[in-house]
């Protein structure tokens, strides 16, 4: 986990002082992909800002923070003592084991996990097939930037790669371990062998500094990719 | 444009089990496709299918507003669309082209709903703040995109106990079934929905503070129902 840098930390020590002791805590923290609404990043910074218990005000108290700076990376907000939420999602690990406290209290030692990683996986793949196949495909499949769209789509096959660890409680910690851990874990099976074929061929046109207009093989690559792992994906982890 | 689609979605049809519109005419329209089993198992028809399939969505995406959000699956994925938006679809949704499938849509288990509201309620936090504390910066698709969040999670709650609801007949059921959260200070929200810049930006900033309070009543009444339930 890196350092913070100098400006986060001092925006959050500011939202800090402004929310007073209504805010108990704040964990910055990565997991190896997260879609931030308008693509797939790896390695993204996020907070996770614990607020008081008091029911009343937490509105008020978020509020308050937006007013004195808004925070500086992607932030949850919980009320303590509303960890429940924390239990569906398995970016949840990353907060509690790849984490660092910037603000308050370190309360991590109370956080739950999912109790069942499947339920957690799904929903991050339901809205990961929503989001990829809604928005990003329409763009990717017609556009003239295929060097771009190219490494999108297979930032979003290792997404899946990274969930479905899950399903055997090795989590890679960082993007650049998912498809060796994924490998390794899932040594013969045909999604590995799939996307190390395509890895090769994305090494290639890298090495090569191939022209954008080179990747458009690779964008239909990626695509197939990404379907055949998310297809399978879910079938292992539907209701 | 609903008939435009509809000829776009028929070149395509040897692919296709059927396209259906959701909420037309209305703040979003949204297009689902069923495709046939056989093109995610074929690579070169994958390729084909995938191609023309863009190109119908770039042909009929009105340049003012970007595309349309599509949904795209197979029949055997339709458990995807399971609560909480299944009551809806069934219910709001038109028939484009091809066979109607909305018969495979069933309401699925309450749970992946608590799970959908929890996810959705950190994005809403986000935005709300910012329709709050700094307007100006705030586009108005992403102020459209808070208020219709507020509806969404509404149908969450309501699946997620159990109580999967169309979304016309949302804000009845919520009254009924979370008499706590008091509906009506969220009608306001929706009824600006149908104003072309939602009203304002000042208007918004209160708005939002209402709406933000009112789905954190949500989010405590739907806790309290569940852990109820569950004991």
């Amino acid at each position: 986990m890196r350092e913070a840098s100098p400006q986060v930390a001092a925006v959050v020590q500011a939202i800090g002082e402004a929310c007073g002791a209504d805010l108990a805590s704040v964990v910055q923290f990565s997991q190896p992909f997260y879609w931030t609404g308008e693509g797939i990043v790896a390695d993204a910074e996020r907070l996770l800002a614990v607020v008081s218990e008091r029911a009343d005000n937490f509105v008020e108290v978020v509020t308050t923070a937006y007013a004195a700076h808004r925070p500086p990376l992607p932030t949850w907000w919980f009320q303590r003592g509303q960890w429940y939420q924390f239990t569906t999602t398995t970016a949840a690990f990353y907060a509690k084991h790849h984490s660092r406290v910037l603000y308050g209290q370190d309360l991590r030692s109370d956080w739950p996990l999912p109790a069942d990683w499947r339920r957690a996986v799904r929903a991050t793949l339901r809205w990961l097939l929503f989001n990829v196949r809604g928005r990003l495909l329409p763009q990717a499949l017609l556009a003239a930037d295929s060097h771009r769209w190219g490494r999108e789509l297979w930032r979003a096959t290792l997404y899946v790669l990274s969930e479905a660890l899950f399903l055997l409680n090795e989590p890679s910690l960082t993007a650049d371990t998912v498809l060796i851990d994924f490998a390794a874990e899932f040594y013969g099976h045909p999604i590995a062998t799939l996307v190390q074929e395509l890895d090769l061929l994305r090494q290639e046109l890298e090495e090569e500094e191939a022209p954008p207009e080179a990747w458009g093989d690779f964008v239909g690559q990626a695509h197939w990719a990404f379907e055949q792992a998310a297809r399978w994906l879910w079938q292992e982890v539907r209701p | 444009m609903g008939e435009r689609l509809r000829e776009q979605w028929k070149s395509l049809a040897p692919n296709l089990v059927g396209v259906l519109m959701h909420s037309p005419g209305e703040t979003e329209e949204m297009v689902l496709v069923c495709w046939a089993p056989e093109v995610f198992t074929d690579r070169q028809r994958f390729s084909q299918a995938m191609r023309e399939w863009a190109q119908a969505v770039s042909d009929t995406a009105p340049t003012s507003q970007g595309f349309h959000p599509h949904i795209y699956l197979t029949l055997e994925e339709v458990d995807l669309l399971a609560d909480p938006l299944a009551p809806t679809l069934r219910e709001e949704s038109i028939l484009l082209c091809g066979q109607d499938w909305r018969e495979h849509l069933a309401p699925g288990v309450p749970a992946e709903a608590e799970v959908e509201f929890y996810r959705r309620w950190q994005e809403m936090m986000d935005l709300g703040c910012r329709l709050m504390v700094e307007p100006p910066s705030v586009t108005l698709a992403e102020a459209k995109s808070f208020l219709r969040g507020a509806l969404y999670l509404t149908l969450c709650a309501l699946a997620a106990v159990g109580q999967p609801t169309p979304r016309g007949e949302a804000l009845t059921r919520l009254a009924e079934i979370f008499p706590e959260v008091e509906a009506e200070s969220v009608e306001r929200t929706l009824t600006l929905l149908q104003e072309p810049d939602l009203g304002g930006k000042r208007q918004l900033r209160a708005v939002a503070q209402t709406t933000l309070r009112f789905l954190h009543r949500l989010q405590r009444a739907l806790h309290r129902r569940l852990t109820a339930q569950r004991q």
